[in-house]
């Protein structure tokens, strides 16, 4: 319709886009290119579903396994919160919980299946959701983040205290769907629950409630005027990460085969916080390795000979935080070719290893401490203000900022390590 | 010819500021409608009380004859009104492709739910909706920079950008906030005859603030002066231009100034 006036305006415009911030991107892989992606893919879905629990493991720690599934839900929830809509919330405990007790009580006290106990918690969670959502319209900011924290305190303290519902101080059973400590099937429940999770929130990124979403978090009045309604959206938000924390407490509850009010403290929704900024805003994979990192830490304790123990005592907390701490700032500087950082992660972590290593603290076989100071909770409180600090500091990105080259890769482009370079997360995306 | 923008006499006060007082303007399908003032004039209050980011005191607000003074932004972009902003209303993390689907928000005819639990509609109108954009970046010898992260562009393209975002909208009247703030002269003359050209082919009515008089005088049809959130004079643009009162907003009291300005 207008021939004359693209020719035009192209002439004009040539001079004056720098050419650097042109994208042109016509490669595309060859045959074994693509097999090699799939390759990789296929690979992480069998150490998934079967060399990892099974091989690895050796069909032991299929609990640990499904937390780490389940705390990967809670993440992407908590990622639609901070992530998408750009409101934090220090209440996710509560999200969760409300989850937990909604479906221990639908299958225990109204007889219904697992699967109804789930679908309702999901309800359930997301209506919650919503309405704190409708509140975050009118309260912004460090003043919604201290509502989230006093909403959480308060359902802890009070709601999960009802006596009716949640059995008060005693708790609430919630049964394994796959019958007692048969674990190994749950764990594939729960990554088919993750899966769901994923696809949703998959299909809402690339589609109008997901772009309205992230237009709305940097811009609300931007937002309105491409014609989105950023109240309804804000709440549709809201109610999502509801949805997944929702499903998340369900199957918490029904892994622990019980509830109670005194699992959801405030440390818990410090942990989600914690694992899903490491994690990465707005990059699932990411997400999904932190999460399963915080969650999979007992396990990482209880593995590594005598650090149960040794754990108990805090001269040798402080240097295993050393070494995890200059571990994964030597891999992050080392991925991200910034070679100080990474000279300064190493250097970290040997003053951590050489402090750990039996040479200095002698291991004593049958030390059991009386008096545990630190716990595996404790150690994931330790650990993970550290990576956070890491992560705010350095690589807003996190986790999913350091694995972007590979996922631009998996996708079908050119290898290229500066994908993540410019940083798709800033530190000020929270308003808060 | 029919009026698609009306105004009757908006006033608003801030606190102790009355912003606005009697803002009456109007206009007309298919016209350019410009609006000067000095800094602080008001005009840009005028515009969100249009657009319905500020609720106006007293004063309505008609467009194509319906009463809109009460409806939320999103709703007056639904009817037709498209806004750019002073300082650039794009979504800074997104490309410029993502922008514009973005901007096609209301054209995006499924349903934002069954869209998450993967309703095949919805995969089908994202392609039409991308070609769709890439059409208009096209139009607006903008295609090279589809894939671009509109954080990483000069702010004479961010401008440019915000114009294609906005048409994404599917407006039929097109508000525009100083747009060619940031452009050279030359760049600001081509501006205008992009302006005209939309109009012709997209059938827009534009109503537009603007700094640089020659662009207001070559390309409007009609042009309000506002002065301390007043109508100072309206009229023809030349008119308005050699209007006593508006050199007067303009350059100040000072008489052998203006003899000086009018001399030279």
């Amino acid at each position: 319709m207008a021939g004359v006036l693209t020719r035009r305006r192209k002439s004009i415009d040539r001079d004056e886009i720098p050419p650097d911030v042109i994208v042109h991107d016509d490669f595309r892989p060859s045959t074994a290119g693509w097999a090699a992606r799939f390759g990789v893919l296929g690979s992480v879905a069998v150490l998934v579903l079967w060399l990892g629990p099974v091989v690895l493991l050796g069909g032991e720690e299929w609990f640990a396994l499904s937390l780490a599934a389940i705390y990967a839900i809670v993440g992407l929830s908590l990622n639609v919160l901070i992530g998408y809509v750009g409101t934090i919330s220090l209440g996710h405990q509560a999200f969760v919980g409300i989850g937990a007790f909604a479906s221990a009580y639908v299958v225990t006290e109204m007889e219904q299946p697992f699967l109804v106990g789930v679908a309702l918690a999901a309800l359930i969670g997301a209506f919650q959701a919503m309405l704190l959502g409708g509140l975050a319209l009118r309260v912004t900011g460090l003043y919604f983040a201290l509502i989230t924290l006093s909403y959480g305190l308060f359902a802890q303290d009070t709601l999960f205290g009802i006596q009716s519902v949640t059995g008060g101080g005693a708790g609430r059973e919630a049964p394994l769907p796959t019958g007692p400590d048969n674990f190994a099937p749950y764990y594939f429940i729960c990554l088919a629950f993750l899966a769901g999770v994923l696809f949703v929130d998959w299909r809402m990124m690339q589609t109008k409630a997901g772009r309205a979403l992230l237009a709305l978090r940097e811009n609300p009045r931007v937002a309105a005027t491409f014609g989105i309604n950023v109240r309804a959206y804000t709440v549709l938000g809201f109610g999502v990460a509801g949805l997944f924390a929702g499903i998340g407490g369900a199957l918490l509850a029904h892994l622990n085969g019980f509830v109670d009010s005194t699992e959801f403290s405030f440390q818990l929704a410090l942990v989600f916080v914690l694992m899903t900024v490491v994690g990465g805003l707005r990059n699932r994979t990411g997400i999904i390795i932190g999460s399963a990192f915080f969650a999979l830490l007992d396990l990482l304790i209880r593995k590594v000979p005598g650090l149960e123990h040794r754990l108990a005592d805090l001269d040798v907390t402080i240097p295993v935080v050393l070494a995890v701490a200059g571990l994964v700032l030597a891999v992050l500087g080392g991925l991200g070719r910034h070679w100080i950082r990474a000279g300064i992660g190493v250097a970290i972590g040997l003053v951590g290893i050489l402090i750990l290593s039996p040479m200095t603290v002698p291991v004593i076989e049958n030390q059991i401490n009386e008096f545990p100071i630190l716990v595996p909770e404790t150690f994931a409180l330790v650990v993970g203000p550290v990576l956070l600090l890491v992560t705010l500091v350095m690589y807003p990105g996190g986790i999913g900022q350091q694995i972007r080259p590979i996922q631009h890769w998996l996708s079908g482009h050119k290898f290229d390590i500066h994908v993540g370079g410019e940083a798709d997360v800033q530190i000020t995306d929270v308003r808060a | 010819m029919t009026t698609l923008l009306e105004t009757d006499s908006l006033s608003i006060r801030f606190g102790g500021v009355q912003a606005a007082t009697d803002v009456s303007v109007k206009v007309g399908e298919w016209e350019i409608v410009g609006i000067i003032g000095p800094n602080g004039a008001g005009k840009t209050t005028t515009f969100n009380m249009i657009t319905g980011f500020y609720k106006p005191n007293t004063g309505r607000v008609r467009y194509r004859g319906q009463d809109v003074t009460d409806l939320p932004v999103h709703k007056r972009t639904a009817l037709g009104m498209g806004r750019t902003f002073q300082n650039v209303g794009l979504v800074k993390g997104a490309t410029v492709r993502e922008n514009l689907v973005t901007a096609q928000h209301l054209r995006a005819e499924y349903g934002a739910v069954s869209a998450m639990l993967g309703s095949p509609d919805a995969f089908e109108t994202e392609r039409a909706l991308r070609l769709e954009a890439d059409e208009i970046l096209d139009v607006l010898g903008l295609g090279e920079l589809a894939e671009t992260r509109v954080a990483g562009l000069p702010y004479g393209q961010l401008k440019r950008v915000e114009v294609a975002t906005v048409l994404a909208t599917d407006p039929d009247l097109l508000l525009l906030d100083e747009p060619t703030s940031g452009m050279g002269p030359e760049e600001a003359h081509a501006f205008g005859d992009t302006l005209i050209e939309l109009r012709r082919d997209f059938g827009l009515t534009i109503l537009m603030i603007e700094h640089h008089v020659p662009l207001v005088v070559s390309v409007c049809d009609y042009v309000y002066c506002l002065n301390f959130g007043q109508i100072l004079a309206e009229g023809l643009p030349n008119d308005v231009r050699n209007h006593p009162e508006v050199v007067r907003a303009y350059l100040g009291e000072d008489p052998d100034e203006i003899a000086q300005m009018e001399a030279g």
